[in-house]
């Protein structure tokens, strides 16, 4: 008995005829499936294989337009009965092969496929009659239609292999470039920073058996150190022309002078029963007030009898590089006979001073020639032997801080050359280095701290003036053990801080540091390290 | 406070069952999963006037209150959608994306009546060539998908940058409006389900 089934939908109706394998009413043998779509004229019409194929087609094509990936069953394919198409806009494109639908079995076009122009909606309706059809339990009910995800497999990639590769290849590809490029490149060849050579120099000379060098690099350093290295070959201090603007006032040269002239005849007194032979010659460079500030041996034999000269002694090395106004440079020639002729470059002087020995532009022209490495050594690391501070004796007499005590220290120091290092400093000097300074750097914050409440406790609340500095020095325990004034009203003020009641003395191998204390005109104390935070 | 009676198990909804897992190992959904099902459901948003309140009847009417237990925790499901500007990165799990499907078929079927209405008219415009303004509904339906797909994504992603124009949009939401037609369908649960892992089975 057949038994007919009909789905019916606005736009297609499916109709399954068949037999029923047993009494049951159940159609379970398909013997035609006939799709009627509205606005085709032939229905669709096909046995078990050409439905069973349109099921899978319909059902996959309904899932690619669910999730935007084809599934490989509505693909048209050599194999595929049917197959599914998107068309333009919201239409769909069903391509039947001839051979299994059932008018056009025997016709002559069998090559090409029918091909259904079907709506979404229409397409839907199809899909839903299919799915009506699978959910009566009486139809068909061994025929199973397929819903499950795509898996991975069926997914392509949605950028090619090629694509996805090109970014790691640039990638590799460039830094092979660039590798290939810079093995052409030289290697860097190593400078060395000048302060470093400095250092060398310096551990050369401890290697000497000299009196260790302060290892603090700061130029600015303004105090001479105790002298305390005879026959050193690195005291000349460096002549510093090129900082100062020279002084060209010929009047002024002249004073200048006979004034350096007066200060190194009295001081050179010492020196009579000279050992030296030949006359020494060395250029000066003297300060606007008289001191002088540098002076450099025009040969060998000057470097080597430096210090039978007044000269390291004489030597004045200011508090403040930068501070030092116009400078003025002289030729000055120690003869053997104990007399000492001074020769200004500038200027031919009227004055008594006997001819010079040398002509003096031959003499300066000699002078840049004859610059020895020891000449241009900078004057940190000959500072500990270029002698203790100096202040310009009486004779110069226009000093600012022409104290009796700085002027007895000059002396002592003339023949102190060999003494040992002092074990404290006092006031109003400082050795200029510290054999162990201290590097702890929150030993060196609580120090700063605790230094700056004694200046604070200590100073008068009501005090105004100019901003006042200082150099202090301290010991571990925070004890002063030595202090500097600047000038001569931070030295005045010094008595009323207290400082010389506060000064221990302290053996100058125990770990110590300088620290820089100013007192602004606003009354703030303000305390750093000398040579800066670590 | 005294306690009378045990602890409420949680009773899965067994309508939660008619969606088979396909034998996904991990318990969160995929990314374009969440995209998907945001997606659709704007679209349900956009021809329907008071959406959220009838999704909160729908998620009553099929008993996924356990599922879905508030409007906030509904908003807060949608937002696992990578694209939205207020991402939350939290994961969409699969017993929650069944129940989004449930409801958005539920609404689906509803709206079946105006989704056929909008597709004849997109029909009978492309047939005479006519551009989708001339259609009320539809332009309407349009407008306010983009409006809300606007307020909604991220315009930094560049997913949604290839939604710039308006005419990728109109296309977003056409074809959205086909997936909603298929939701209508008998088995439109289980298809809906089945195309949030295409690509993501072994």
């Amino acid at each position: 008995m057949t038994i007919q089934r009909q789905y019916v939908l606005p736009n297609c109706s499916l109709v399954l005829e068949g037999l029923s394998a047993d009494a049951s009413n159940v159609l379970s043998i398909l013997a035609n499936a006939e799709f009627k779509i509205v606005g085709l004229e032939k229905p669709l019409a096909g046995g078990s294989e050409f439905f069973r194929a349109l099921v899978d087609a319909i059902g996959a094509y309904c899932q690619r337009l669910l999730s935007g990936l084809d599934h490989p069953d509505h693909i048209s394919s050599q194999s595929s009965l049917v197959s599914v198409e998107p068309d333009e806009g919201q239409y769909h494109r069903l391509l039947i092969k001839p051979d299994v639908l059932e008018d056009l079995a025997d016709s002559s076009e069998k090559s090409a496929p029918q091909t259904i122009r079907l709506s979404t909606v229409q397409l839907f309706d199809m899909a839903e009659a299919i799915d009506q059809f699978h959910a009566d339990a009486q139809t068909l009910p061994d025929f199973s239609v397929n819903l499950a995800p795509l898996p991975r497999k069926y997914v392509r990639a949605s950028e090619p292999l090629a694509q996805r590769a090109i970014p790691p290849l640039l990638g590799f590809g460039t830094l092979a470039v660039a590798a290939l490029g810079l093995f052409f490149l030289p290697v860097p060849e190593l400078v060395e920073p000048e302060a470093l050579e400095q250092q060398t120099t310096s551990a050369l000379e401890e290697t000497l058996g000299n009196e260790p060098a302060t290892d603090n690099p700061d130029e600015t350093e303004p105090e001479a150190a105790e002298n305390a290295a005879a026959g050193s070959e690195a005291e000349a201090t460096e002549s510093s022309p090129l900082i100062n603007t020279a002084i060209t006032d010929s009047t002024q040269l002249e004073a200048l002078q006979q004034q350096v002239q007066q200060q190194l005849s009295s001081s050179s007194v010492g020196s009579e029963d000279s050992p030296f032979e030949q006359p020494l010659r060395y250029q000066i460079s003297v300060a606007e007030n008289g001191d002088i500030v540098g002076y450099n041996p025009l040969d060998e034999v000057s470097l080597e009898n430096i210090d039978t000269t007044p000269l390291p002694s004489l030597t004045y090395i200011p508090v403040n590089n930068a501070a030092v106004g116009p400078m003025a440079q002289f030729d000055v020639t120690f003869v053997p006979d104990g007399t000492v002729e001074v020769v200004s470059d500038q200027v031919v002087t009227p004055t008594a001073v006997p001819p010079a020995t040398v002509n003096p532009d031959a003499e300066a022209s000699e002078s840049i020639e004859s610059v020895t490495p020891e000449s241009i050594t900078p004057e940190v690391e000959s500072s500990d032997a270029a002698g203790e501070k100096v202040v310009p004796s009486e004779a110069s007499g226009e000093g600012a801080d022409t104290t009796e005590e700085a002027s007895t220290a000059s002396q002592t120091n003339a023949d102190a050359a060999d003494s040992d290092i002092k074990t404290s400093a006092t006031a109003g000097k400082l050795e200029n280095f510290i054999a162990t300074p201290i590097r702890d750097v929150d030993r060196i914050y609580e120090l700063n701290q605790g230094l700056r409440r004694t200046i604070i406790d200590n100073r008068d609340s009501d005090w105004s003036g100019p901003d006042i500095r200082y150099r202090v020095r301290l010991d571990e325990e925070g004890n002063i053990t030595g202090y500097e004034a600047d000038d001569a009203a931070a030295e005045q003020y010094a008595d009323e801080l207290k400082f010389s009641n506060l000064v221990k003395t302290v053996p100058a191998e125990n770990p110590q540091l300088d620290f820089l204390v100013v007192i602004s005109a606003a009354n703030v104390v303000e305390v750093n390290p000398w040579d800066g935070w670590p | 406070m005294t306690v009378k009676s045990p602890p409420e198990k949680s009773i899965k909804s067994p309508i939660l069952d008619k969606l088979p897992n396909y034998g996904i190992q991990s318990d969160e959904c995929p990314r374009r999963a969440k995209t998907q099902l945001d997606f659709i459901m704007l679209a349900v948003e956009a021809l329907e006037l008071n959406a959220s309140q009838v999704m909160l009847t729908a998620i009553r009417d099929l008993g996924l209150q356990d599922v879905l237990k508030s409007r906030v925790h509904l908003w807060r499901l949608r937002s696992t959608n990578p694209l939205r500007k207020f991402n939350q990165r939290q994961p969409l799990t699969l017993e929650e994306a069944k129940a989004l499907v449930l409801v958005v078929c539920y609404l689906c079927r509803k709206l079946t009546v105006l989704i056929r209405q909008l597709f004849l008219g997109y029909q009978q415009l492309q047939d005479q060539q006519l551009s989708l303004d001339h259609h009320f509904r539809l332009a309407k339906y349009l407008k306010r998908f983009r409006s809300h797909f606007r307020a909604r994504m991220n315009p930094k992603r560049a997913m949604v940058l290839a939604y710039s124009t308006d005419e990728k949009l109109d296309e977003l939401a056409l074809s959205l409006l086909t997936q909603l037609l298929l939701c209508t369908g008998t088995r439109g649960e289980e298809r809906l389900w089945a195309s949030l892992f295409d690509g993501e089975v072994s």
